[in-house]
């Protein structure tokens, strides 16, 4: 059992979406931003995001866009993992798996399909989307539900806990 | 007229890679268990032979040591927060001790404040209706050298005073760095409030009114220890004698012992959902404070305050983390041009 409310991750091109707004998953990835906000409001999830990955947007931490994310400190040994990590020679999709694995983190909030290979949750799904769907607080009732339906992804044994 | 029809056309799915085959295995894992079960079974030896530490240090350095296997193989980064967390939980400790120890010889140069004695009897006197319940308890359930089985329950729960938060420390800071800090926050603002209550209202024990005040009728003490020592915890207990000379003997109110049992069934309730399940937790505090009073430690007033002051700081870190939860989704909302949720902004306003 997890003391804590399920972590969603948001990935380096969902952070990438947000913060540019000429990105064609712009719009998209701020209502689900959003919606994760209100559940992050709710203490329904944690919202936590690679460190490395956020420091382009380090900015937006504290007062901007980010201010509910936190971070997830990189160390040496998540550096040596990523490096032995079998991850198409992407290093920075292989330190988003070593983290997602070490900090027991299922649900990811991503735009790179890549992440569909594994077995993680990802956010949003790959559903045509428009601007006028889901309605408002659907998404979010559904997201709700889907977390609360698969505790079990987020329990983990306390000496794995960083 | 064509006579082919067409096929259905099965998408195999592909099959997913689990995180496990992908990223490395972290080799030190099982170390740690190893370690921890090791650091169990010498913490039970030394538990039955030797007793359960309960002086500041000796609790420190177990908690250390447990600490220590539980750590084993994590980044530096997390050895160097634990570090930082450590030094935290010390300094917490050493105030509320020199707080304590100081409180009956005055503090910063000023007279010790007046003693309560009366005031504290009167207003148990009038909870109940004119009686003592202090001496009510011993005349009708204390036997001189013979112990019954509500002597052991009630000592054993009064002796988890010094062992049931550490422990739960241990665990929160293992499994949840988070859980941990809201629990600390919650424990270090109960032992500050107690610390100023120490100084500016030193108060005596019912024991002390009664052996040298003589303001209620003769009580035994010390009989906190009988049930513990019956068990076999010898050790225990006399390591718990030489800790006793050094306390500050008029550190009544509020009631550290009603406020502990109270903080750890409290914490953990949010994620008990069967109701029986939290009302026998919750009666873990009340056989502490029955406890208290039959033991002749404390008067009821001190341990109700205790539960008060305990209620207050969950009130207050509740109220502030939800607060700061509300602040950052605000500045997410207002940073992307979003409108809060209509329910939101109706709290916000309630809460400033």
């Amino acid at each position: 059992m997890s003391l804590d409310p399920p972590k969603v991750l948001l990935e380096q091109s969902f952070l990438r979406s947000i913060a540019d707004p000429t990105d064609s998953h712009h719009e998209r990835a701020v209502h689900l931003y959003l919606d994760l906000v209100q559940q992050y409001e709710q203490e329904q999830v944690l919202l936590v995001a690679v460190g490395d990955h956020l420091r382009p947007h380090r900015g937006w931490q504290r007062s901007g866009p980010l201010a509910p994310v936190e971070a997830l400190p990189v160390g040496f040994q998540h550096r040596r993992w990523a490096h032995r990590t079998e991850a198409q020679g992407d290093p920075a999709l292989a330190l988003t798996l070593v983290m997602c694995q070490r900090h027991k983190v299922r649900r990811v909030a991503s735009f790179d399909p890549r992440l569909q290979q594994y077995d993680l949750v990802l956010l949003p799904d790959a559903a045509p989307w428009s601007a006028d769907q889901p309605p408002a607080g659907e998404l979010a009732g559904e997201l709700a539900g889907d977390l609360a339906g698969a505790p079990a992804d987020d329990t983990g044994s306390p000496a794995d806990n960083e | 007229m064509s006579t082919t029809s067409e096929a259905p056309t099965f998408v195999p799915v592909a099959p997913k890679w689990s995180l496990r085959s992908v990223v490395p295995a972290d080799v030190l894992r099982p170390a740690r268990f190893t370690l921890m079960g090791m650091y169990l079974a010498a913490y039970l030896y030394w538990l039955r032979f030797k007793g359960l530490p309960i002086d500041r240090i000796s609790v420190a350095i177990s908690v250390g040591l447990f600490l220590v296997c539980a750590f084993v193989g994590r980044s530096w980064r997390t050895w160097g927060v634990l570090l930082l967390d450590c030094l935290a939980y010390c300094a917490m400790w050493y105030s509320y001790e020199a707080t304590r120890g100081a409180a009956d010889r005055g503090v910063l140069g000023l007279d010790p404040f007046p003693l309560q004695v009366e005031s504290v009897r009167n207003i148990d006197r009038v909870l109940f209706l004119g009686h003592d319940p202090n001496v009510v308890l011993q005349n009708h359930f204390y036997q001189p050298g013979v112990v019954r089985w509500y002597d052991v329950v009630l000592s054993t729960t009064y002796m988890t005073h010094f062992v049931l938060p550490m422990v739960i420390m241990a665990v929160l800071w293992v499994t949840s760095h988070r859980q941990w800090a809201r629990f600390m926050k919650r424990f270090a603002t109960l032992l500050g409030i107690a610390c100023v209550m120490f100084v500016v209202m030193p108060t005596a024990p019912p024991w002390m009114a009664a052996k040298n005040y003589h303001l209620i009728d003769p009580i035994a003490r010390p009989i906190n220890w009988r049930g513990f020592y019956h068990l076999g915890f010898h050790g225990f207990t006399n390591d718990y004698k030489v800790q006793l000379s050094d306390g500050n003997p008029v550190a009544a109110m509020p009631s550290l012992h009603a406020s502990f049992a109270l903080i750890v069934p409290a914490f953990f309730l949010p994620w008990v959902r069967q109701r029986w399940l939290k009302a026998t937790m919750l009666t873990f505090p009340v056989v502490m404070l029955v406890a208290l009073v039959y033991f002749g430690e404390h008067w009821v007033i001190d341990g109700l305050a205790g539960w008060v002051i305990t209620g207050g700081t969950f009130w207050y870190w509740n109220r502030r983390e939800q607060l700061t939860r509300r602040l950052r989704a605000g500045r997410a909302r207002a940073a992307l041009g979003a409108p809060a949720p209509a329910a939101a902004t109706a709290d916000d306003r309630a809460i400033t």
